[in-house]
């Protein structure tokens, strides 16, 4: 494709478009979408557009990208992502609208309107969000052999790993999360054998790692760097393994307050 | 002996906990249901696999297809990335258990219980992370050569 020589006034839709673009792949990497998935969407959005050439490099916490239209203009943007969690209901929308916007391409404007409009709908409320925690933890707890009784406490715990994720400071990572949940658990378990309610604080310690333990983010780093994708595969399973580590962290840390091994 | 009450046990709780796993990844509450079958099922081959054969890589990688098998077909009917049926799928088979009495045993200083449960966690680990990239991989492939058999098509 022939390129013309670059003009000031034409770079504001180059900018305008990489802009929209960068801000659905953000989204979907924020939200727990695979690396490949957010360059691929963001490459196909600005060929949709008509883009001579598109250039897209994402890690876990960065997105940056270039794009170059026929006409000359000319941007490139990038994007530093602080906070990522798995919210599957955005991602999936957002994997909709980016269809939907390859296959009609609408006016920026109206683009722009739709992401907006997206971004307002409400997740579970929080009384939902707590029941499914404790209900993880305690169907875990008597998945791995666990009885009633361990299945109660568990569930006491879910609902505590769930109040901590929510209600703690937004500026404490998501490490010193892991760490005081697993203390949390650890202490809460091995206080509830102390009190005589059951004798073995394993099938509840089981299940509160579950739902804490990073095996569907060591999972997805495999799969990305088995995938080809060696950068952002790396630094996901260094956090998977740090993550890991936490768990065992506020294990120990809670074991030494009990006193040995609980 | 195959079936017990433990397995049974067992069945119902992965399909509870695959259904609250969803809802704490915030998924939309059309696929509650078929994600909660993709998590029993999971487990119901994770557990014959590891029955029939005793070996812990060959049931993760084994259940693990099936999931991405599922995660593609009721992604293409239900117009969700595969990701949704993935993540929740595979939960009830993540290696928890063994990562805690690794730890546990390495508290305890049995280095050897230790090295033998942290082994378990990784066969099962890089087990279900091979079943997932082959069925991608197998299905990518295939994506791919039916566009272009209709792209010519349409020429």
């Amino acid at each position: 494709m022939e390129i013309k020589p670059r003009t000031a006034d034409t770079d504001i839709y180059a900018e305008y478009l990489l802009c929209l673009a960068l801000d659905v792949g953000e989204g979907m990497l924020k939200n727990g979408g695979e690396i490949s998935r957010v360059e691929d969407t963001i490459e196909r959005i600005c060929k949709a557009y008509g883009a001579a050439h598109i250039e897209v490099f994402s890690i876990i916490s960065f997105i940056s990208a270039a794009v170059r239209m026929p006409d000359g203009s000319y941007s490139s943007q990038l994007r530093r992502i602080k906070s990522t969690g798995t919210n599957l209901n955005t991602l999936e929308r957002l994997n909709a609208l980016s269809r939907e916007i390859c296959k009609t391409t609408p006016s920026l404007e109206e683009f722009d309107r739709k992401i907006h409009e997206m971004k307002k709908t409400p997740p579970y409320p929080i009384y939902v969000r707590i029941a499914a925690s404790s209900a993880a933890v305690g169907g875990f707890a008597l998945f791995f052999g666990g009885n009633v009784f361990d299945a109660i406490i568990a569930m006491l715990i879910g609902a505590i790993i769930c109040f901590v994720d929510i209600y703690s400071p937004s500026k404490l990572n998501s490490m010193a999360k892991t760490v005081i949940s697993s203390f949390l658990a650890t202490v809460i378990a091995g206080l509830s054998v102390r009190i005589g309610i059951n004798s073995n604080p394993d099938f509840i310690i089981i299940g509160s790692i579950m739902i804490l333990v990073p095996g569907l983010a060591f999972g997805t780093a495999l799969r990305d760097l088995l995938c080809g994708d060696l950068l952002a595969g790396s630094l996901k399973t260094l956090q998977a393994c740090l993550g890991a580590l936490m768990i065992a962290f506020g294990y120990m840390l809670g074991s030494a307050v009990l006193g040995g091994a609980v | 002996m195959f079936f017990t009450w433990d397995l049974l046990v067992q069945l119902v709780t992965s399909f509870i906990t695959s259904i609250a796993f969803a809802i704490m990844f915030r998924t939309n509450r059309r696929h509650l249901v078929s994600i909660g079958i993709c998590g029993t099922l999971t487990f119901a081959v994770y557990y014959t696999v590891l029955f029939f054969s005793s070996s812990l890589f060959a049931a993760g990688f084994i259940s693990s297809m099936v999931t991405a098998l599922y995660a593609e077909l009721f992604a293409r009917l239900k117009r969700a990335p595969t990701i949704v049926f993935v993540l929740t799928g595979i939960v009830p088979t993540v290696p928890g258990g063994s990562l805690y009495r690794g730890m546990r045993d390495l508290l305890l200083k049995n280095v050897n219980g230790a090295i033998d449960n942290f082994t378990a966690t990784l066969e099962v680990g890089s087990g279900i992370a091979g079943g997932i990239v082959t069925v991608s991989i197998i299905f990518s492939i295939i994506v791919d050569r039916l566009k272009t058999k209709n792209q010519s098509i349409s020429k």
